[in-house]
C-alpha cells in the first residue's frame, strides 16, 4: 500500500485540507516530510492516517471544531486492487466508503494491511516518540512480535513453548502412560465399579433363567408334598368315618327300643302343642267374659229407670242457635252489635252537634257573614286545582322577574364587535399535513444500510455481478447435482483407478509367479515328458530297424534319458500342478486388469463429462471454468444474496426520494396558505414561520367568536323573557277560570292562597260530619231489625215486652243448657245396655271354636274325654321326637359311609385296633408339615423372582456409565486432537528457531551501527537467569540498553524498528511507514544517519517522517536530494 | 379408524451426553425412555386407536435387562384394559421378546412372524414378519402376504430399506418394492430419524425413535397416529420425547466483553426453550475469539448461562477454534509451518500410531471414537485448537 494524498476533510482544525504527496517515482527514495510548526496540526495529521486506516476511536480528541459525529478524513492510497480514493467516517458500520458514499468493506482493508491491527500498525509502522520508547523496550525484553522476532533462538518463544507445554499438561491430565490420576484412568476405573454394579443390579437373561428354574423345582417338590398330605388325610377320615359309624349303631338300637312302649297313631300336625294349650286357654277366658256381660246389662237397665227429658228447654235452645247465628248488614254478628249499639248511641249524637258548631264558626269568618255553611264547602279536589293555579301564577311571575334582570345585565357586558379572521383552516390544514410528513431520516438510515449491505454482499464478486444474477442463476439443486456429480464421478474414477492399479499389481504378481515356477529347471512339464518319451521311442523305433551298436547306444541314452525325466516328470506332479495354477491365475488376472482398464477409462470419460459441466457452470456463475466445483454453491448464493441487497437498496433509495419529494410538495402548500410570497423560504425555517402566522390567526378567531356567542347568548335571554311573560299570562287565565261561580270568585293568587287553610278545614269537617249522619243511622236499623228475632224467646219463657234484651238471653240461655244435659246422660246410659248384649255374644262363640280346634287336632287318637287336652297333647309330641331322632340317626349313619370304598369302611369297622386312629392322624401331621416346608420354598422362589422383576434394573448406574463413557469419548477425542497439535507445534517451533535465530539481532545491529556512526558495532543477547537481555557491544563492553542516553535508547529502538520493517516488507509487501517527531533526542549526525536508513527504508517503500524542526528539512535535503517536502501552515 | 404406529422404543437404553454426570439431571432423565412408553400408551387411549403398532427394536439388546420386559408389560396392560390391541414385531434389538424363554407378554399383544404373518383388526389386515435371528441380510418383503382385496392392508416391517447414514443394512428392502406391495400403509422400523413415503396408493412411514438418546439423534422423538377412512391413509406425528437433543449455533463474534458473550448464549438457550419437554442443548460457538482457548470457561459461561432457563440444559459446548485470519507474525509463520508438516506422510503414520496407542490405552466403549478414519478431522481439530490457543497466548495481555 502507499499513501498518495490525505485528506483532512474534517478533522481537529483542519476542514477540507489536503496532504499530497505525489507519485513514488521508480529508482528514487519514497520519503516526505512533512514540516509544521508547533500546533500546526502535524500530529492531528499523524493521527488522521491512523484513524482513516483503523476507523475512529471512541471520544476523538479531535472532535473540537466539528462534532464527532461530523469528522471525516479521506485518502488516496495505492492497493492490490487499484488507486482508490476513499473516506472515512464515525459511522458505526460502513464507516469507509468511497466519494459516491459505496461502503468498502473493512476486510478489504485489512487485506490491503496484511491484517494488522492497529496496535501492530503503530508499534511496526507510525512512530512517535512514546511509541517509539514504550515499543522498543518491549521488544528489547522479548514482547510483542518483533521482541519474540529479535528472541527467536530462546526466551522470545518462550511463552509460546508454555502455552505448548500447559497444552501438553492438560493431555497428560486426560491420558498419561502408566499414569493413575489420569481422567481416562480414573474413568476406567469408575466404568469396572459401574460394571460391577450393573451385573448385581440387572435381571440379566441367564440370573432370569435361574430364578425361573427355582421357581419351577420348588412348584414341583409342592406337588408332590400335596399330594402326600391328600393321601394321609384321607385315611385318617376313613378311619374316623368307621369309629363314628360303630357309635351311631349303637345308639339307632336304644331309640328302637324305646319306641315299642309309645302310642300309636300318626305323627302329630306342626304345632300341635302350642295349638292345643292355645285353644283350651281361649275356652276359659269366654267363660269368664259371658259372665261380665250379663251383670252390666242388668246395672244399666236400673240406671235408666230414674232419668226425666226437658222439651221446653230444648226448643229454647234451638230458638237461642237461631239467634246466635243471625247476622247484619256485612255479616257482623247480630246480637253483639245490637247490645253494643244500645249502650253507644247517645254518645255518637252529642259529637254530630259539636261538629255543625264548628263549621258555621268557619264559614263566618271566611265570608264576614252568619252564613250557611253548605255553600260555602268546597270540594278537595277544587280546593287542589285552585292551590296548584295559584302556585303557577306566584312562580312563573318571579321567573320573568329574574329573566328581565339578566338580559338587561348582559346587553351592559357584551362590548365592541370584532370579526374573524381569513385563511386560518387552509393554514392550519397546511401545517397538519406537514407535521404528518414522514420523516426521512429512516429512510436515509434505510438506504445506508442497504448500501452497505449491497457493499458487503458483492465484495468479491466479479465486475458484471449484476448481469451474471439477473440472467437467471441455477436453482441450487442444479448446481447440488453438477457438485454431486463430479464428486461422484471423481471418487468413481478414484476408486477405480486404485482397482486397476490394484488388478495390475495383481497381475504382476501372477505374471511373475508363474515365470519363477516356468524358470524352474527342476520342473519337468507334461510337454517334455511327452516330448522325451516320443525322442526314446523314435530311438527304439530306428534301433529296431538298424540293430547295430549305434542305434542301441543311440537308444539306450534316450532310454535313460527318458527315465531320468519321467522319474522327475513323476516326482514333480505338485509342482505342476502349481505351475497350470499360475497360468490359469495370470489369465485370470490379465482378464481382470483389463475390465478394470476398461471401467477406469470409461470413468475418466465421465469425470471428463462431469468436469465439463462443472466448467460451464462455473462460467455461468462468473467464475474461471477452473473453479472447484465447491466455489459453485457459495458463488450462487452469494450472487443470489448481492441482487437480494441490491434490488432492497434500490427499493430503499426510491422509498427515500419519494419521502424527499412529498416533504417539499408540502412545504409549497404551505408557503401558498401564508400567501405564497416569493420571499418566504421554501425550506424547513418556513414550518416555524407558519406556525407564528397561525398563532396571530388563532387570536384573532378567538375574539371573534366571543363576540358572537354574546350576542348569541343575548338573542336566547330575550326569547327566554318572552317565554315567561307568556306563561304568566296563561296562569292568571287558568285561575280566574276556576274561580269563576265560586262564593270567591273576585279572589286574586295571593288571597286565594291566604284563604286555603280555613277552606281546606271546613272541607274535612263536612266531611266528618257526612260520615257520623250515616254511622247513627245505621245503629238505630240494628236494633229495629233484632226485635222480631227475639219474640218467641219471650213467649216460651214467659217474659214481657219490658224485659232488657240481655235479661231475656241470660234466662233463655240456663234452661237450654240444663235440658242438654238430661238428655246426653240418657243417650250414653242406653249405649253401655247395647255394648253389654254384643260381649255377652261374641263370648259364647269363642267358647265354642276352641273346643272344635282340640277335636281337630287329636283326631285320629283315642282320648279320654275327661282328660286334660294338654297333657295329652305333650305325651303324643314326645312320640314324635323319638321317631325323628331316629331317622336323623339312621340317615347320619349313611351318610358317615359317604364316598368311601365300602370294603374298605367295612373293614376299618371291623379293626378295633385302639391306636390305629392317632397313628394315622401323626401321619397327617408330618405330611402337612412336609407340605408346609415345600409351600414356604415354593413362595420364597417366586418372591425371588417377583422381586428381582419388579426391580428398577440397571437404570441409574447404566445413566451414570452412558454419561461417563461419553465425557471420556469427548474428553479423549479434543486431548487426542490437541496431541496431534502438539506434535505439529513441536516440530514447527524447532523449524521456526533454526530459520530465524540471529537474523533479526544482525538487521538490527547494521542499523543501529548506521545511525551511531559506528559508536555501537555490535549487539547481543545475554542470559540473565531464565530470560534474556539485548545489550549493545561499545569498545568490546556490554551495555545494557537501560544504560545507555535516552538518545542511544531511541536510536537503538528506532533500528529495531527498521530492521522489523526491511523482515516484514521482505515477507509481505510494503506499507507507508510514518515517524511523528521521533529524531527529538537526536543530534544533528545521528538525524542525518536516521535519515540516511529513511532514504534506505524509502527505496523498499513509503516513508513519511513528521517534524516540527526546521533543520531536520534541511537535512533531509541534504541526505536525501530527492525527498519529497510539505509544510502545514 | 386409527392406529398409533411407533418402533424403536430401545426401551431403558440410556441417554449419551455429558451433562448427565450431574446426579439430579441424571435422576430426572433417566426413565426417558419409559416415559416416552407411558405417554404412547396415553396418546393411544386418548386417540381411542384401534390398535397401537411396534415396528420392531422395542429393547435394546445392549441393555439386557429382563426388568425393561415388566415395564414393558406395565404398560402393555393399559392398552389391553382399555380394549387396544397390540401387534408387534421382532426386530434386531428383540432378544427379550422371546416368549418361549420369558412367557407371553401382556393379554391383547400380538407378534405377527412367519408362523403367524397376519392378524384380523377390526376389518383391517394387518401383516409382519419379524427378526428370528439377530442379523437379517436380505429382504423380507417376498415372504410378506399378498394384500387381501377389499380391506384395508397394513404392513409392519423393520428394515434399512436402501440404507441410512448411522445405520448397518438389516433386511435391506427398495423403497419402490415396498410401496409397489398393494399395502395401504407401511409401519416401518429400525431408522431413528423419521420420514414419510407415498406413492398414490401407499403411504409407508419411518416414526423415528420416540425418545432420541445421543446429540446425533435430534428433535424430539414422536410416534405416528395414522388415520384410515374412505379418503384414503392420512398421517400425523404425536410428540412423545421427554427431552429433545439441539444443536444451537452461537455466534460470538459480535461481543465486546465475556458478559456480552455470555448474554448472546443465554438468549440462544432461551429461544430454544420449550414448553412441554426439556431441551439438552448442543452449541456450537463460532467467533468466541479468546474463549475458543479455554473450553472449561466457555462451558461454565454457558451453564451459568443456562441456569435462569426453565426446560434448557447445556449437554455439551463445541468451539469452533479455527481462528479466521491470523495477523502476521510468528504465531501465522508456525502455523503455516505446523499445516505444511501435517499434510506430509510421516506425520500422519506418526498420528496413526498415537490413535492406535490411545485406543488401546481406552475402555472398549470409549476406544471405539478413536476411528481411524476420522484421522484427518482429528488432525484438523488439533492443529485449529493449538494455533487458537498460541495465537492467544501471543496476544499482549
Amino acid at each position: 500500500m502507499r499513501l498518495n494524498r490525505l485528506d483532512l476533510i474534517r478533522h481537529g482544525r483542519f476542514q477540507d485540507f489536503a496532504l499530497d504527496f505525489g507519485q513514488a517515482e521508480p529508482g528514487r527514495p519514497d520519503v516526505t516530510v512533512v514540516y509544521g510548526a508547533n500546533e500546526a496540526g502535524k500530529s492531528t495529521a499523524f493521527m488522521a492516517w491512523l484513524d482513516f486506516l483503523f476507523g475512529f476511536q471512541g471520544a476523538s480528541p479531535y472532535a473540537f471544531r466539528h462534532e464527532r459525529r461530523e469528522l471525516l478524513v479521506g485518502a488516496q492510497i495505492e492497493t492490490p486492487d487499484g488507486r482508490l480514493d476513499l473516506r472515512r467516517s464515525t459511522a458505526t458500520a460502513g464507516s469507509l466508503t468511497d466519494p459516491n458514499g459505496n461502503i468498502i468493506a473493512d476486510r478489504r482493508m485489512t487485506d490491503w494491511l496484511f491484517g494488522l491491527d492497529r496496535d501492530a500498525y503503530r508499534t511496526r509502522f507510525s512512530l512517535n516518540d512514546t511509541v517509539l520508547r514504550e515499543g522498543g523496550k518491549e521488544i528489547a525484553q522479548a514482547q510483542g512480535d518483533l521482541g519474540q522476532l529479535l528472541h527467536a533462538g530462546a526466551s522470545g518463544l518462550s511463552g509460546l513453548s508454555d502455552a505448548l507445554t500447559a497444552i501438553e499438561g492438560e493431555v497428560a491430565g486426560f491420558h498419561k502412560k502408566g499414569g493413575k490420576k489420569t481422567t481416562a484412568n480414573e474413568g476406567r476405573n469408575r466404568l469396572k465399579e459401574l460394571d460391577a454394579e450393573l451385573r448385581n443390579v440387572r435381571l440379566d437373561p441367564r440370573a432370569f433363567d435361574r430364578l425361573a428354574k427355582a421357581r419351577d423345582d420348588a412348584d414341583a417338590a409342592f406337588s408332590h408334598a400335596d399330594a402326600a398330605l391328600a393321601d394321609a388325610r384321607r385315611a385318617l377320615k376313613l378311619r374316623e368315618a368307621a369309629d363314628r359309624r360303630r357309635d351311631m349303631a349303637r345308639r339307632i338300637a336304644a331309640m328302637e327300643a324305646e319306641l315299642a312302649d309309645a302310642p300309636d297313631g300318626p305323627d302329630l300336625p306342626a304345632e300341635a302343642v302350642a295349638r292345643v294349650a292355645s285353644a283350651a286357654e281361649k275356652c276359659a277366658g269366654a267363660e269368664e267374659s259371658l259372665a261380665r256381660a250379663r251383670a252390666n246389662t242388668d246395672a244399666a237397665t236400673a240406671r235408666l229407670a230414674v232419668l226425666s227429658e226437658d222439651p221446653v228447654g230444648q226448643q229454647v235452645a234451638a230458638h237461642l242457635a237461631t239467634l246466635d247465628s243471625a247476622v247484619f248488614a256485612e255479616g257482623e254478628p247480630l246480637v253483639p252489635r245490637v247490645l253494643t249499639n244500645l249502650s253507644d248511641l247517645p254518645r255518637r249524637r252529642g259529637d254530630l252537634a259539636g261538629i255543625r258548631d264548628a263549621m258555621a264558626g268557619l264559614a263566618a269568618r271566611l265570608t264576614g257573614t252568619d252564613a250557611d255553611p253548605g255553600p260555602i264547602v268546597l270540594a278537595k279536589g277544587t280546593l287542589g286545582a285552585l292551590r296548584l293555579a295559584a302556585d303557577d301564577v306566584r312562580t312563573s311571575r318571579a321567573a320573568l322577574d329574574g329573566e328581565t334582570r339578566a338580559r338587561l345585565s348582559a346587553e351592559a357586558d357584551q362590548g365592541e364587535r370584532t370579526d374573524p379572521p381569513e385563511g386560518l383552516d387552509r393554514l392550519a390544514d397546511a401545517l397538519q399535513l406537514w407535521h404528518q410528513a414522514p420523516d426521512p431520516h429512516d429512510s436515509l438510515l434505510a438506504l445506508e444500510a442497504a448500501q452497505a449491505a449491497v457493499a458487503h454482499q458483492t465484495a468479491g464478486l466479479p465486475a458484471g455481478w449484476r448481469e451474471l444474477a439477473e440472467a437467471g442463476l441455477p436453482e441450487v439443486a442444479e448446481i447440488e447435482a453438477v457438485t454431486e456429480a463430479v464428486q461422484r464421478a471423481e471418487s468413481d474414477r478414484t476408486a477405480r483407478a486404485r482397482a486397476e492399479q490394484e488388478a495390475a499389481n495383481a497381475r504382476e504378481a501372477a505374471l511373475k509367479a508363474r515365470d519363477t515356477l516356468a524358470g524352474r529347471p527342476d520342473i519337468v512339464l507334461d510337454v517334455r515328458a511327452a516330448e522325451s518319451r516320443a525322442r526314446r521311442d523314435q530311438a527304439w523305433d530306428a534301433h529296431r530297424a538298424g540293430l547295430n551298436a549305434e542305434t542301441a547306444d543311440t537308444f539306450a541314452a534316450a532310454m535313460r534319458d527318458d527315465d531320468a525325466i519321467q522319474s522327475r516328470h513323476a516326482s514333480t506332479a505338485e509342482a505342476r500342478l502349481r505351475h497350470s495354477a499360475s497360468e490359469a491365475e495370470l489369465d485370470a488376472r490379465t482378464t481382470a486388469h483389463a475390465e478394470k482398464h476398461a471401467a477406469l477409462v470409461a470413468a475418466e470419460v465421465a469425470a471428463g463429462e462431469a468436469a465439463d459441466a462443472a466448467a460451464a457452470m462455473a462460467v455461468r456463475l462468473g467464475l474461471p471454468a477452473t473453479a472447484p466445483v465447491k466455489a459453485l454453491r457459495p458463488r450462487r448464493d452469494g450472487l443470489a444474496e448481492a441482487l437480494r441487497a441490491a434490488r432492497q437498496a434500490e427499493a430503499a433509495r426510491d422509498t427515500a426520494d419519494k419521502l424527499g419529494a412529498e416533504r417539499l410538495a408540502r412545504l409549497g402548500a404551505l408557503r401558498e396558505a401564508l400567501g405564497a410570497s416569493e420571499a418566504l423560504p421554501l425550506d424547513d425555517r418556513l414550518p416555524a414561520i407558519a406556525e407564528r402566522a397561525l398563532v396571530k390567526l388563532k387570536d384573532q378567531k378567538t375574539a371573534a367568536d366571543g363576540w358572537r356567542n354574546a350576542r348569541k347568548t343575548i338573542d336566547r335571554m330575550t326569547a327566554s323573557e318572552a317565554d315567561a311573560a307568556e306563561r304568566l299570562s296563561g296562569f292568571q287565565t287558568a285561575l280566574a277560570t276556576l274561580l269563576a261561580g265560586l262564593w270567591c270568585a273576585d279572589f286574586d293568587a295571593g288571597r286565594v292562597l291566604g284563604c286555603l287553610p280555613d277552606m281546606e278545614k271546613l272541607a274535612e269537617l263536612d266531611e266528618q260530619r257526612r260520615q257520623l249522619d250515616h254511622r247513627i243511622e245505621a245503629m238505630e236499623s240494628a236494633i229495629a231489625s233484632f226485635e222480631p228475632l227475639v219474640r218467641p224467646l219471650r213467649d216460651l219463657l214467659g217474659l214481657t215486652d219490658v224485659a232488657h234484651p240481655s235479661e231475656l238471653l241470660a234466662m233463655a240461655r240456663q234452661r237450654a243448657a240444663q235440658a242438654e244435659k238430661t238428655a246426653q246422660a240418657v243417650a250414653a246410659e242406653r249405649k253401655q245396655l247395647d255394648a253389654a248384649s254384643d260381649a255377652g255374644r261374641g263370648a259364647e262363640a269363642a267358647r265354642a271354636a276352641g273346643r272344635a280346634e282340640i277335636a281337630r287336632i287329636l283326631a285320629g287318637h283315642a282320648c279320654d274325654a275327661a282328660a286334660d287336652p294338654v297333657d295329652m297333647v305333650n305325651r303324643l309330641e314326645a312320640r314324635d321326637r323319638l321317631r325323628r331322632s331316629l331317622r336323623e340317626a339312621r340317615a347320619a349313619f349313611d351318610a358317615e359311609g359317604g364316598d368311601f370304598d365300602p370294603d374298605a369302611l367295612a373293614a376299618e369297622e371291623a379293626d378295633h385296633d385302639p391306636v390305629r386312629t392317632d397313628a394315622l392322624r401323626e401321619d397327617v401331621g408330618e405330611a402337612d408339615r412336609q407340605r408346609d416346608a415345600a409351600l414356604e420354598r415354593r413362595s420364597q422362589a417366586k418372591q425371588s423372582l417377583e422381586t428381582a422383576l419388579a426391580g428398577d434394573g440397571g437404570t441409574a448406574p447404566d445413566q451414570e456409565r452412558a454419561a461417563l463413557v461419553e465425557t471420556l469419548r469427548q474428553g479423549g477425542r479434543e486431548a487426542l486432537a490437541r496431541q496431534f497439535g502438539l506434535l505439529a507445534a513441536r516440530s514447527a517451533l524447532r523449524r521456526f528457531r533454526q530459520a530465524h535465530r540471529g537474523a533479526m539481532i544482525e538487521a538490527t545491529e547494521q542499523a543501529f551501527a548506521g545511525i551511531t556512526g559506528g559508536s555501537w558495532p555490535r549487539l547481543d543477547i545475554q542470559t540473565v537467569g531464565a530470560n534474556e537481555r539485548l545489550v549493545g557491544l561499545r569498545h568490546g563492553e556490554p551495555v545494557a540498553v537501560g544504560a545507555m542516553s535516552t538518545g542511544t535508547q531511541g536510536q537503538l529502538y528506532l533500528a529495531l524498528r527498521i530492521a522489523g520493517h526491511a523482515q516484514f516488507v521482505a515477507e509481505h509487501g510494503p506499507l507507508p511507514f510514518v515517524t511523528d517527531d521521533i529524531h527529538e533526542t537526536f543530534d544533528d549526525d545521528r538525524v542525518g544517519a536516521a535519515l540516511r536508513l529513511a532514504a534506505s527504508m524509502g527505496e523498499r517503500g513509503q516513508t513519511i517522517l513528521f517534524t516540527h524542526h526546521r533543520h531536520v528539512v534541511g537535512l533531509a535535503r541534504s541526505v536525501i536530494p530527492s525527498v519529497n517536502v510539505l509544510e502545514i501552515a | 379408524m386409527r392406529f398409533l404406529h411407533a418402533a424403536d422404543l430401545h426401551l431403558d437404553s440410556p441417554l449419551r451426553s455429558q451433562a448427565l454426570r450431574d446426579p439430579d439431571r441424571a435422576r430426572r432423565l433417566q426413565g426417558a425412555s419409559r416415559l416416552a412408553l407411558a405417554r404412547l400408551v396415553s396418546a393411544a387411549i386418548e386417540e381411542d386407536v384401534a390398535a397401537v403398532l411396534l415396528a420392531g427394536d422395542i429393547f435394546d439388546n445392549r441393555v439386557g435387562d429382563v426388568t425393561s420386559r415388566v415395564a414393558l408389560a406395565t404398560e402393555l396392560r393399559r392398552l389391553s384394559r382399555a380394549g387396544i390391541a397390540t401387534v408387534m414385531i421382532r426386530g434386531n434389538h428383540d432378544a427379550l421378546l422371546d416368549y418361549t424363554r420369558y412367557g407371553p407378554l401382556e393379554e391383547g399383544v400380538v407378534i405377527l412372524d412367519a408362523a403367524r404373518p397376519t392378524l384380523h383388526v377390526r376389518g383391517v389386515a394387518i401383516h409382519g414378519i419379524g427378526f428370528e435371528e439377530r442379523h437379517v441380510a436380505s429382504s423380507l418383503l417376498p415372504r410378506y402376504p399378498a394384500a387381501e382385496p377389499g380391506l384395508v392392508n397394513i404392513g409392519l416391517m423393520h428394515t434399512s430399506l436402501g440404507g441410512a447414514e448411522g445405520h448397518d443394512p438389516y433386511a435391506p428392502c427398495s423403497e419402490a418394492d415396498l410401496l409397489g406391495h398393494g399395502y395401504d400403509y407401511w409401519a416401518l422400523g429400525h431408522i431413528h430419524k423419521r420420514f414419510e413415503r407415498r406413492s398414490e396408493t401407499t403411504l409407508a412411514v419411518m416414526p423415528g425413535i420416540p425418545q432420541g438418546r445421543h446429540a446425533g439423534e435430534t428433535g424430539r422423538g414422536s410416534a405416528t397416529l395414522v388415520e384410515i377412512d374412505a379418503n384414503g391413509v392420512r398421517a400425523r406425528e404425536i410428540a412423545l420425547g421427554a427431552v429433545a437433543f439441539e444443536t444451537i449455533e452461537v455466534d460470538l463474534a459480535r461481543a465486546a466483553s465475556l458478559g456480552e458473550r455470555q448474554e448472546l448464549i443465554a438468549r440462544a438457550l432461551r429461544s430454544a426453550a420449550r414448553p412441554d419437554h426439556e431441551i439438552a442443548a448442543r452449541l456450537r460457538i463460532r467467533g468466541a475469539g479468546t474463549l475458543a482457548a479455554k473450553a472449561a470457561l466457555a462451558q461454565r459461561l454457558a451453564e451459568e448461562a443456562c441456569e435462569e432457563i426453565e426446560g434448557v440444559h447445556v449437554e455439551a459446548v463445541r468451539l469452533v477454534s479455527a481462528p479466521e485470519r491470523i495477523a502476521p507474525g510468528v504465531v501465522a509463520e508456525l502455523a503455516a509451518l505446523m499445516k505444511q508438516d501435517a499434510e506430509t506422510v510421516g506425520f500422519r503414520d506418526a498420528a496413526l500410531a498415537l490413535l492406535d496407542d490411545w485406543r488401546t490405552a481406552m475402555p472398549p466403549d470409549v476406544a471405539e471414537a478413536f476411528d481411524p478414519d476420522d484421522i484427518d478431522a482429528l488432525i484438523a481439530e488439533g492443529l485449529d485448537a493449538v494455533i487458537a490457543r498460541l495465537t492467544i497466548e501471543d496476544e499482549p495481555a
